[in-house]
């Protein structure tokens, strides 16, 4: 059962140059969870630290994915940005619900409005 | 925080300590200007000091303008340009006598204004100031600027308060409309004593020559206040103070003057008519004169009423020092520390007494002469300590509360107890005795010893250069300076016990020379004659051609606490029994797992409970990760009972499982609630395990009142069977473990019934990557209804029917009440 293909697809944009968002499909667990914080650190490498993540693609997230949102978003908040979820879905959504996460990551409505949050700190 | 508040008028910064010569000025009603002339006899009348006085003034103005002094302050002015403009001195005279023609000013006026700048003080401030908002009038700023030089000149040149009041009244004062001002000095008991005052008479200054501490009076509203207050009018305010009787509607300003962080006395105007809002270059202007007046009450002996010399004894902290080991609680004695400008910054520890244990149990010496800020940084959060110190520094009125929460950091992780407080001003020295509650000693020492529990240092060994990189608790664990050399992996040997030798040699040739990673458990005979039992794993790090580049591990502290013992035991025995089978990490993996957390019922005696656990592996050994479950009957003969779910897999997260559950424990022998108990494991996560996130679901069942508190960790909530209904708990607030430096959990109570069932589980258990979390959870409830030949029946079926695809280990756990 563990030597499921690994499926997660992970489509970047830069948005500005401090900001991009990453549309992020499929399932994002413990196989995928590593490739995943790749294109984050990437992303901050560039020095591109607002980052939002469309989540409206992902089926399902484990606690080694959301092991990457909370140490993503502590470096992100580290180098001066942040990092926000937008449009998860109800399976996910619930995952953050009953991890805490939404307490310290709300998340929003859609991509619009996770970008509007950033206001002009972009 | 530290420091003075600049806004709230606390003490500040001083004036700067060069003796400006103070200027005169041409026009017919400038203030007269002070030299630093003999000081008047104390024992005058206070009219005959008055006329001396106005005589001295007089005179020195007339010397002033005769010439050496005016002329200095040009010369000074013209060093000031000779600095900023990087020409010669006959050039900047040219160019001071430019200046003030083409301002229409006299040398002298435009002289002081360049030494204003230069000197950035708060006479600067308070005159740009006064440029800023009244720039109608030309010349008017010159004579701001020159008049509150004069002061300060006339100031610090008086021989005593008297005669400082008689010159701020009129100089500084009536420009500004005031009738009549008085300076107060705080004494050590934080009375006030009427050190100078002119414009109230001599009676009423005689009424007045005293305030007992306690009695309210304008003046004592600055000290406690530690601001400046203004009062548009004494009588509305409903508050007595020196001349109310003459100007009862009249306004009043009283402002604390401070130095270094202490408030040596307050500054009081008094107007005779009611005060509209002032504007604020009046308020700094104001402001300016308090702390001309903190520097002459600073520096001028104390005279006659005043019964205890604290100002001119030195700081005192030597007697008190003496005084503070007759005590029998802690007691530190504190020091004022300034920065270079004079603010008061932190307090010295000068003297901790004899009966004095630091709560994060670090010797005496590493406490006595620190800085309090240093050794102690959570007393500016949380309780405000440091606050309330500064305070009683700065007024002198004595700070005593029982119950204080104190916050002190052991290893990082803050420890909040509470204690009785004492703080008061001796001298220039400040006494902070306390007296911690018997309940939070012992807390503090049991979360000590829960620290040392899950004390895990990392190490890498560079084979091909034998660098060896130590995690700094690793010093302490080996008991060695942090400026010896660590001990290398093939030195191990020599550091154990003999008996050990053979142990240790197998585990270096499976990490050396079979590279595979490995672990064992040996004892540790340190230089201080000390034995620790010392469980250390280790993992060949290969480089791209095959070879060993380097070695990377952990030691972890293991002979704490009997438990630990024990499962050091079975885990020895478990190792040694694999050694020769092993094959890779994962099966280390398991056997850890399992040594650790015998997948077998616990002996478990609490009476009118039954508890059922099951735990079950992952079916593929590289997913065996980090679930742990926990039942013990606690010293209070309660019960905790815990599930968690360290994430990821592997050897990483069973560590970080065996330290979290290890801690847990360690932390619920102190009989905390669970609440705070996992906000204590969520500041171990996030500080003593890198990058380890877990969630996790703690109760504590009270077989007395049959009542069981709970809280969650971004772990689902427990489920309640009761009868042929099951449902599952409320999702109570709750951030993961270790996402946050510090996190709060909501607390809830759910009184059981005999028969009920509680259950609490791993997400290996529901989790679906087909099925959303609610539907899971829906179909295990639907599973707990179905009816059950007992608690172990239960579980059986629970995890029989599990739905789960995801191949993660799962543990449940089951309490009954019989």
């Amino acid at each position: 059962m563990a030597e499921q293909e690994p499926n997660l697809d992970v489509d970047v944009e830069i948005r500005a140059a401090r900001t991009a968002v990453l549309s992020v499909g499929g399932e994002l667990d413990m196989e995928t969870a590593g490739g995943f914080e790749e294109h984050l650190t990437e992303q901050l490498r560039h020095g591109r630290c607002h980052l939002v993540l469309d989540l409206s693609d992902l089926a399902f997230m484990d606690s080694s994915g959301l092991n990457v949102l909370i140490r993503s978003v502590h470096r992100a908040r580290d180098a001066g940005g942040d990092l926000r979820l937008a449009a998860p879905t109800p399976a996910v959504r619930r995952i953050l619900e009953i991890t805490g996460v939404t307490t310290t990551m709300p998340p929003h409505e859609g991509v619009a409005e996770a970008l509007a949050a950033f206001g002009g700190a972009r | 925080m530290s420091g003075p508040r600049h806004q709230d008028g606390a003490p500040s910064t001083g004036l700067p300590g060069r003796a400006a010569p103070s200027p005169g000025t041409p026009d017919a009603t400038a203030p007269p200007t002070a030299g630093g002339g003999p000081a008047p006899a104390v024992d005058e009348l206070v009219d005959g000091r008055l006329a001396a006085t106005v005589e001295r003034l007089r005179g020195e103005v007339r010397a002033a303008h005769a010439a050496s002094e005016g002329r200095a302050l040009v010369e000074l002015a013209k060093g000031v340009l000779v600095e900023r403009l990087g020409c010669g001195p006959a050039q900047a005279a040219r160019h001071l006598a430019e200046l003030a023609d083409r301002a229409g000013l006299s040398r002298l006026e435009l002289a002081a204004d360049i030494i204003n700048q230069a000197a950035r003080d708060r006479v600067a401030e308070a005159a740009d100031a006064f440029v800023r908002t009244n720039v109608a009038e030309p010349g008017t700023a010159a004579s701001v600027a020159v008049r509150l030089r004069t002061a300060e000149s006339a100031a610090l040149g008086a021989g005593d308060t008297q005669a400082v009041a008689e010159s701020l009244l009129t100089h500084a004062l009536e420009p500004l409309g005031a009738v009549a001002v008085a300076i107060w000095t705080t004494g050590p008991d934080a009375s006030l004593s009427l050190r100078g005052h002119a414009g109230f008479g001599a009676d009423e200054a005689a009424r007045w020559h005293y305030v007992p501490p306690g009695v309210t009076t304008a003046a004592r509203q600055a000290l406690t206040g530690r601001r400046t207050v203004w009062y548009p009018s004494l009588s509305a305010a409903g508050i007595p103070s020196i001349g109310r009787a003459r100007h009862p509607d009249g306004g009043r300003v009283v402002v604390p003057a401070g130095t270094g962080g202490r408030i040596h006395g307050v500054l009081e105007i008094c107007w005779a008519r009611p005060l509209d809002p002032q504007p604020q270059a009046v308020e700094r202007q104001v402001e300016a004169l308090a702390e001309l007046c903190a520097h002459t009450l600073e520096a001028l002996p104390g005279d006659a009423p005043r019964a205890v010399p604290d100002l001119a004894a030195g700081d005192g902290a030597p007697e008190l020092a003496a005084l503070s080991d007759g005590l029998y609680d802690p007691a530190l004695v504190l020091t004022p520390h300034l920065d270079e400008a004079g603010r008061l910054v932190d307090f010295r520890i000068r003297h901790v007494n004899a009966h004095f244990q630091d709560p994060a149990g670090r010797p005496r010496g590493s406490v006595d002469g620190a800085l309090l800020l240093e050794a102690y940084p959570a007393t500016a959060g949380g309780g405000d300590l440091f606050d309330r110190i500064e305070r009683v520094h700065a007024t002198g009125e004595p700070f005593r509360a029982r119950r204080t929460r104190l916050t002190s950091l052991v290893d990082q992780v803050p420890l909040t107890s509470l204690a009785d407080i004492s703080i008061s001003r001796h001298g220039g020295s400040v006494l902070l005795i306390w007296r911690v509650e018997d309940e939070s000693a012992r807390l503090a020492s049991l979360l000590q010893h829960a620290q040392r529990l899950g004390r895990v240092g990392a190490f890498e060994e560079d084979v091909v250069t034998g660098d060896i990189t130590w995690h700094g608790q690793l010093f302490e664990l080996f008991g060695r300076r942090t400026t010896e050399p660590p001990v290398a992996l093939r030195d191990l040997a020599a550091h154990a016990h003999p008996d050990d030798a053979d142990t240790i040699r197998r585990f270096l040739q499976t990490v050396l020379y079979q590279r595979r990673v490995s672990s064992t458990a040996f004892r540790m005979l340190r230089h201080d004659g000390v034995t620790r039992h010392l469980r250390v794993t280790a993992e060949p790090a290969l480089g791209t051609d095959g070879g060993l580049q380097a070695v990377r591990g952990a030691y972890q502290d293991i002979s704490a606490q009997h438990w630990t013992e024990v499962a050091l035991t079975a885990t020895r025995d478990r190792l040694v029994a694999t050694e020769e089978a092993a094959e890779e990490r994962n099966r280390l993996t398991l056997q850890l797992q399992h040594a650790i957390m015998p997948p077998a019922k616990p002996p478990l005696d609490a009476p009118g409970l039954d508890v059922a656990v099951r735990y079950r592996p992952a079916e593929s050994e590289s997913l065996v990760g980090g679930d742990w479950y926990d039942a013990v009957v606690l010293p209070s003969k309660k019960v905790l009972l815990c599930v968690g779910d360290v994430a990821g897999h592997g050897v990483e997260a069973a560590t970080g499982m065996v330290v979290l559950r290890n801690a847990l424990r360690g932390l619920a022998v102190t009989g905390a609630g669970p609440g705070q108990l996992l906000s204590w494991l969520n500041s171990v996560a996030h500080h003593l395990t890198a990058h380890v996130t877990a969630t996790a679901v703690c109760g504590v069942y009270d077989p007395e009142r049959r009542t069981l508190r709970w809280a969650r960790a971004g772990h689902l909530p427990p489920v309640l069977v009761r009868g042929d209904d099951a449902a599952d708990l409320p999702l109570l607030r709750g951030l993961l473990l270790g996402a946050l430096a510090e996190a709060e959990y909501e607390e809830s109570e759910l009184r059981l019934e005999p028969g009920d069932t509680v259950l609490m589980y791993t997400d290996g258990l529901v989790e679906r990557r087909d099925t959303a979390v609610h539907d899971s959870v829906a179909q295990l409830l639907a599973v707990a209804r179905l009816p059950s030949d007992g608690l172990e029946r239960r579980l059986d079926q629970l995890l029989a029917r599990s739905k789960s695809d995801t191949d993660d280990d799962t543990c449940v756990i089951g309490v009954q009440v019989s």
